[in-house]
């Protein structure tokens, strides 16, 4: 069955199509890639199936009947490209938060992504790096028992140490009843964690397939995503 | 969860102590000095005048901090965790406003009820007006004064909510909210002028200033009317937060 079934998406910003009819559906215990360039809808569909933003057509489907909006935010995990945290916040503030309102939050899964990102609990968040803030933000979104994680542009900014620890937080999370979706442009630094992708391009789903496949013909995903989009 | 939603850091609590340091300052001292030096009406209009001012300050500065605070913790559009968190806008109205508006009306009002009491009782002593300390008319300045208060917070909500919940998202949206709020206050202005017979109040402190006589049926209304605009206002901005933040 799948975890999640997306239909006839549409969303319009001023002057620009940014969803154009997507259809996509997900199982479960995949970690999948959203690939596509700059301005292909990437965080709108994200946004739309985490619940942050109404489409103008088309619907998305959650597990056990769950509906779109409060609800799904409770089955859904999403880190976007940027999460801000109030300024007298220390990391362990951030924790007690997500401890707070998140009804799924696993004090287990906090404390050992904590330990693998090396995060501090006593530090001021204002005080801490970009990459680091970025860190934490993964760590909440991980340290919730999801069934679909939302991962938007988990690797921008941050270094390659950070890149290896972030890696292995996705692995360490992904279990067989959820899934991953990452969206991101860094094809390579993620490939090897992909069990399948979707590309998108203007708004659309111009290609979808395992990664098994796209190997199997003699192709990484990163050339196979250079000659969708690049036409290499 | 408390102390996210109402201390906000130590920068905007100082400014909370700042606000109300004012109204403490000009209600115990400015007040009872100008009307002692010369105590006519003339002289007490104008104490009242800045008293009020003070009282505006106050009662603006801890409702904006208390948004602030909200918003940081919950608001939509700008990556606050509080944004992803499954929690109804009802529940944000009920569980987290609710209660910064309370603490708000609860020191903004102590601050008003025991400075001014305490100002118009040494303007008694230095001999002005004994009938303005009248006890009946205290409360019902002090209901007024919460209840207009209360109307000035919903307002803010409401403005909030109708900006799709973003108090500083944007400018366009913080602009939004804050006229939004100027718009629905005026207008609660010119209907409260209208409904009720002894004309125009033109802000809370004003209350203070016996355009109303205390005893009069039409005090009363005034001061209910308040919260029944502010009882209107906070459903409506229920209903738009509903609609419009969460999907």
């Amino acid at each position: 069955m799948d975890l999640l079934t997306v239909n006839g998406l549409y969303k319009r910003y001023a002057g620009k199509q940014a969803l154009d009819g997507v259809n996509m559906s997900l199982g479960s215990g995949q970690i999948i890639g959203l690939l596509g360039p700059n301005g292909s809808g990437k965080t709108t569909l994200m946004k739309v199936i985490a619940g942050l933003l109404s489409p103008d057509y088309g619907e998305v489907t959650y597990p056990n009947g769950v509906r779109r909006g409060v609800a799904s935010k409770g089955v859904v995990s999403f880190l976007p490209d940027e999460m801000r945290f109030p300024s007298w916040m220390k990391v362990s503030d951030a924790f007690g938060y997500f401890k707070a309102n998140f009804p799924d939050y696993d004090e287990q899964k906090a404390a050992g992504m904590i330990k693998l990102l090396e995060l501090v609990p006593d530090m001021s968040i204002k005080k801490t790096s970009k990459g680091m803030q970025e860190r934490l933000a993964l760590a909440l979104t991980f340290s919730r028992t999801a069934s679909l994680y939302l991962l938007d542009e988990p690797l921008g900014g941050i270094d390659p140490v950070g890149k290896m620890k972030v890696m292995q937080s996705i692995i360490t999370t992904h279990v067989e009843n959820s899934s991953i979706l990452i969206s991101t442009h860094l094809v390579r630094d993620v490939e090897s964690l992909l069990d399948s992708v979707l590309f998108l391009r203007d708004g659309k789903i111009v290609f979808s397939g395992d990664c098994e496949g796209i190997r199997g013909q003699g192709k990484t995903v990163e050339e196979s995503y250079l000659e969708v989009f690049a036409g290499v | 969860m408390f102390k996210q939603i109402y201390y906000g850091g130590r920068d905007r609590l100082f400014l909370r102590m700042i606000s109300l340091i004012t109204v403490v300052g000009v209600n115990l001292f400015f007040l009872p000095f100008t009307l002692g030096a010369n105590p006519n009406l003339g002289a007490l209009i104008t104490a009242l005048a800045f008293s009020g001012l003070a009282l505006s300050f106050a009662a603006i500065v801890n409702p904006v901090i208390s948004f602030m605070n909200i918003y940081d913790t919950f608001s939509a559009p700008k990556g606050y965790p509080g944004m992803l968190a499954p929690v109804a806008p009802q529940k944000v109205l009920l569980g987290k406003i609710l209660p910064a508006a309370i603490m708000d009306v609860a020191i903004v009002g102590l601050a008003i009820a025991c400075t001014t009491s305490i100002s118009f009782r040494l303007a008694g002593i230095t001999g002005l007006v004994g009938e303005y300390i009248a006890p009946q008319y205290m409360a019902l300045a002090v209901l007024g004064a919460l209840g207009g208060y209360t109307t000035l917070l919903c307002a803010f909500a409401f403005g909030m909510a109708l900006a799709k919940g973003a108090f500083f998202g944007s400018r366009l949206r913080g602009l939004t909210a804050f006229f939004t709020t100027l718009a629905v206050m005026w207008a609660l202005h010119w209907m409260n002028a209208i409904l009720l017979p002894f004309g125009s109040m033109h802000s809370i402190w004003l209350l203070f200033n016996l355009h109303i006589h205390p005893g009069s049926v039409g005090a009363v209304l005034y001061v209910l009317l308040f919260y029944v605009q502010a009882a209107i206002l906070f459903l409506a901005a229920t209903r738009l937060m509903e609609r419009k933040i969460n999907l």
